[in-house]
């Protein structure tokens, strides 16, 4: 499986125009605004990672990999452990840095709230990703544009829904417990929704023509 | 051990049916399979490989499960390879993680014999560079079997020659098989032992490629002569101006019959456009 991931680190690497791109925004969003810092980095490489899936039907990367011993399971594997590798490791290098810049007495940074912001961007963008790769191994890059749309949507709605269903008073318990332990359930449920995705996306691909 | 075993295959689509097929291929043969575009050619690969499912049948590659087999099958196929920015080194990099018996050492020999800059990106590469570049990476992780589908397509007549002479030194060692799809039937007249003809999905015809070539030729009659010759002895026949090509088996028998007429021999490509184009009598 080692050799599915790296390629697709290397297609990311050699696309090297949106890595500058993504550089740029990135800096010029931190200096206007210090939250983004915390947010963009993470969601912008689970971005690249699947922008790979484009390359990947360009050159039916996808029918060729079949070929391979445990091509087709490996390359979801692949793509799941990939994407949530680099987000985890770009958050931490966040976090390094707010930690950094909080060491040498930049007051900018709320240490706690990184943390929480952190978290919340990269559950955020692996619910994302969980919620869109089923539908990539389904049906490719290409006819899945649309549903990324429709995915940003129903999670704008979904995330809406949940605020206005713990503003009920009725929940004013279940809100407090949950509030209590934000952190582990922020961690139960990215754990449980990447779970169930994989195990989508492992079904769909496994019967997917190719 | 046969290296492919294909029994009862079929593949359904809404406007195409492939088979029912029966192939078996035994190791240290280079088995060609020919057919016009759409014929089923690369439906079958597909098939052997696992990239689309059969509706039915068995497929057995050098003696087990295609899934148990894969990492001693190379492959090259038709338009269908590693994303077009990666550089070509990168397969190595990439292949190291995914064949145990992935060969740098080999990879980059083979880059060297095939002048290919390492540090290209794919997309660079002409048609025949990036075919080459196909045919290393199918062979650098020392298969025994190797499954290609038009392998020779765009190269220049030096390479393809080189290439056909790296098919040829493969099957050397007994275990060692090829199965090549191709419309440049000329190369499978140097190199197959068996020929497989595909036509609207089904086998037309699996012979030796010495038993084809010597066995079958073709008889030329002036139209107006045409009534001279025997109905039983026409394969297949496709009119011309001036004359008929008629497609005979038993071509010394049939010279001996037909002493006023020439029998020619036969090559792969007219076989192919007698039996898809001729009519079954003239």
């Amino acid at each position: 499986m080692l050799g599915f991931i790296k390629k697709d680190l290397l297609t990311i690497k050699s696309n090297y125009k949106i890595l500058i791109v993504y550089l740029i925004f990135v800096l010029v969003f931190t200096f206007q605004n210090n939250a983004f810092i915390t947010f963009l980095p993470p969601y912008l490489s689970a971005m690249l990672l699947m922008s790979t899936f484009g390359y990947d039907e360009k050159n039916h990367w996808d029918a060729y990999a079949a070929t391979f011993p445990k091509g087709r399971i490996n390359v979801v594997r692949a793509k799941y452990l990939a994407t949530i590798l680099i987000t985890f490791i770009v958050s931490l290098l966040v976090f390094i840095i707010a930690l950094g810049l909080s060491y040498l007495g930049d007051d900018k940074f709320d240490m706690l709230e990184t943390i929480v912001t952190l978290l919340a961007t990269f559950g955020v963008t692996i619910i994302f990703i969980s919620c869109m790769y089923p539908v990539f191994f389904k049906y490719g890059a290409e006819k899945s544009r649309l549903v990324i749309l429709v995915v940003i949507v129903a999670m704008v709605g979904l995330f809406y829904g949940i605020i206005k269903l713990a503003s009920l008073k009725a929940l004013a318990g279940v809100v407090t417990f949950i509030g209590k332990h934000i952190i582990l359930f922020m961690i139960l449920a990215i754990v449980l929704i990447t779970y169930i995705s994989y195990i989508i996306s492992k079904k769909v691909y496994l019967k997917r023509e190719l | 051990m046969d290296a492919i075993n294909v029994k009862d295959l079929v593949k359904e689509y809404r406007n195409f049916t492939l088979g029912s097929l029966n192939v078996t291929i035994p190791s240290g043969y280079i088995v060609g399979l020919i057919g016009e575009n759409g014929a089923g050619k690369t439906t079958f690969i597909k098939c052997l490989l696992e990239i689309i499912k059969p509706t039915k049948g068995t497929i057995k590659l050098l003696g087990q499960d295609i899934k148990d087999a894969k990492e001693d099958i190379g492959v090259v196929l038709d338009d269908m390879f590693f994303p077009e920015i990666l550089q070509v080194k990168d397969i190595s990099a990439v292949m190291k993680g995914i064949y145990q018996k992935w060969d740098e050492e080999l990879f980059f020999k083979y880059l060297k014999d095939f002048n290919l800059d390492p540090n290209k990106i794919i997309k660079t590469l002409s048609k025949g560079m990036h075919k080459k570049l196909e045919i290393a990476t199918a062979l650098a992780h020392h298969p025994k079997l190797l499954i290609l589908d038009e392998p020779t397509e765009g190269l220049d007549p030096v390479v393809r020659s080189e290439v056909l002479d790296i098919f040829l030194n493969f099957i050397q060692d007994e275990e060692h098989s090829v199965l090549l799809s191709t419309h440049i039937t000329s190369d499978l007249e140097h190199i197959a032992d068996r020929i497989i003809f595909i036509a609207d999905g089904k086998i037309l015809m699996e012979k030796d490629r010495d038993e084809l070539l010597d066995n079958y030729g073709i008889l030329k009659v002036n139209v107006d002569e045409i009534d001279k010759i025997a109905k039983e002895d026409i394969i297949a026949c496709l009119k011309h101006r001036y004359d008929y090509e008629i497609l005979v088996s038993e071509k010394d028998k049939i010279s001996k019959k037909y002493p006023n007429y020439i029998v020619d021999k036969i090559t792969l490509e007219e076989l192919m456009v007698l039996m898809i184009k001729g009519e079954r009598q003239c």
